[in-house]
């Protein structure tokens, strides 16, 4: 799984596509939920997410690298897609 | 409290304070610190959603206003022609000899019937409507009419194609429908200055996409001219933004944020470490394999610097040494009025905002990726069109971490759209330093579109 904490809530997002929506997230309490790429709930007993967040993590896929990770500025072997 | 009091963010330091720990000297333009002092008035939210709004800056704005076209490489050979739609008009440019005073520009209308000369960008020997024929020259002359014997009231020397007024700074093309405006150089004021380290003419397009956005054109430009939106729309970068660090300053006709890279933004009300500062830069996860290390005593905006320092040696050769690490690593966001948006340094950045046709309730939002190169000019990247159902995410192969960027930003200017119309209000509430360019973009345009 791909994980990011957001940097003000210390929320835990993460992609898992495994046909339940493709973002979940986990709060500080540990209470978790699962949500689409605009934020909205899909499952879980976490009721309120950061869209902006979500949108990141979806649209960063399931694994590092690729033309998601690509840098305008230079490539790194990671990012090289 | 004035504007110069607000400068100093409410934590961390000025980014004229970090500019002193670069590990290189640091060019004369990015001392200057010109802020806005402005007011704190609102502005007027009919600006944004009124056709009379959109009707005034077709006839005060768009007429007599000096606006880009396209790159020149555009129109690098003899017989190139481009077609530029601004609302409800169109402009026909056309190189006609090489050099800079080879490029013409005519309304593109032809004089017979009023069939758009060209509909699309084409080399032509000549610029023959597909109407009846009438025919003129790359210069303009009148060449040639169908049944000449029925127009005894035509003289050649009387019929030419009106010229327009062009000029280029940049590798960009620009054109000005206004007879009597200013000249090209004064209206760019000190922008030629700004750029001097890094001239874009000796770059190339490496992607192009125009995208529709379903907001007023204003709107969606707005969002581009401060980074005060990063702390909720782009969350992720936090730990590796300066957002509220960032220098605002207006010069003219032009103005510019600079925001550092490799710190963390002082919002936060944690410490990153130097690694994580760089890992969030790079869009590096818990789990994911390192992209880059930072040394024991060095920073993430050197490590940052560095890698694209070393980017830039293929084609800068020696010269890639002098940029200093702010160039390399800052977010550099430098606006000419109304609506184009060239980055400095080596963010490579051209964004472009119009009315999407004569619809004042959609907007074209046009993103350039303008590489250096070395040796032979490569070819230009073919124009993605996106719709406004479209993604920026749908763009990824060719803009990279940039389309998901975009991506969040899309994600509310819609919205704001839709809010603007429901809020009651009669203006928009801006902030005095961090907002401070689009303050500055509506003094400008309420002496550009009286009545607004």
């Amino acid at each position: 799984m791909r994980r990011l904490v957001h940097p003000l809530t210390g929320a835990t997002y993460e992609w898992a596509d495994d046909g339940l929506g493709p973002v979940q997230v986990t709060d500080r309490q540990g209470v978790t939920g699962r949500f689409d790429r605009d934020g909205r709930r899909i499952a879980g007993e976490l009721v309120s997410v950061d869209p902006e967040m979500c949108r990141w993590i979806a649209s960063g896929g399931p694994t590092a690298g690729g033309a998601a990770g690509r840098s305008r500025r230079f490539e790194t072997p990671e990012t090289t897609s | 409290m004035t504007v110069q009091d607000q400068r100093r963010p409410p934590r961390g330091l000025s980014y004229q304070e970090l500019l002193d720990a670069d590990s290189r000297e640091v060019p004369e333009t990015m001392r200057w610190n010109v802020p806005a002092d402005l007011g704190l008035a609102d502005v007027p939210i009919a600006r944004y959603l009124s056709r009379e709004a959109h009707e005034l800056e077709k006839q005060h704005l768009w007429s007599r206003v000096w606006q880009v076209v396209c790159r020149a490489e555009q129109l690098a050979q003899v017989g190139d022609t481009f077609v530029y739609d601004i609302a409800d008009r169109s402009f026909l440019v056309v190189r006609h000899a090489p050099g800079p005073e080879g490029l013409r520009a005519f309304p593109n209308a032809c004089l017979h019937r009023g069939r758009a000369l060209r509909d699309a960008p084409g080399r032509v020997e000549e610029l023959q409507c597909s109407f009846h024929g009438f025919c003129w020259s790359l210069q303009g002359q009148l060449k040639r009419i169908p049944s000449e014997w029925d127009f005894p009231q035509v003289r050649p020397e009387e019929f030419e194609l009106p010229r327009l007024r062009i000029g280029t700074w940049g590798g960009f093309v620009f054109l000005n429908p206004d007879p009597a405006a200013a000249s090209l150089g004064s209206f760019l004021g000190v922008l030629p200055d700004l750029f001097e380290r890094w001239p874009l003419a000796e770059r190339y397009v490496r992607a192009h996409v125009t995208k529709v956005v379903n907001a007023n054109w204003k709107l969606v430009q707005e969002a581009f001219l401060e980074s005060y939106h990063v702390v909720t729309t782009h969350p992720q970068l936090l730990p590796g933004f300066g957002d509220a660090n960032s220098q605002y300053d207006v010069f003219g006709n032009v103005t510019r944020t600079i925001s550092p890279r490799g710190v963390a933004s002082p919002l936060i009300g944690w410490r990153p470490s130097e690694q994580e500062q760089l890992d969030s830069a790079l869009d590096v996860r818990l789990d994911d394999p390192p992209a880059l290390r930072v040394p024991p005593g060095a920073t993430a905006r050197q490590v940052l610097a560095e890698a694209a320092r070393t980017a830039l040696r293929p084609t800068l050769g020696p010269g890639a040494e002098l940029l200093c690490d702010a160039e390399l690593v800052d977010s550099y966001f430098v606006n000419v009025f109304p609506n184009a948006h060239p980055w400095g340094a080596y963010n490579q950045i051209f964004y472009r905002f119009r009315p999407n046709g004569d619809d004042h309730r959609s907007a074209l939002m046009e993103v350039m990726l303008l590489a250096p190169f070395a040796g032979e000019r490569p070819p230009s990247a073919s124009e993605i069109r996106l719709g406004g159902d479209d993604h920026w995410r749908d763009a990824v192969e060719v803009l990279g971490s940039l389309a998901r960027v975009f991506d969040q930003d899309e994600f509310n200017l819609e919205a704001v759209q839709r809010g603007l119309l429901s809020t009651g209000r009669t203006g928009v509430t801006l902030s005095g330093y961090q907002e401070g360019r689009i303050r500055h973009f509506h003094h400008l345009y309420e002496q550009w579109v009286p009545g607004t």
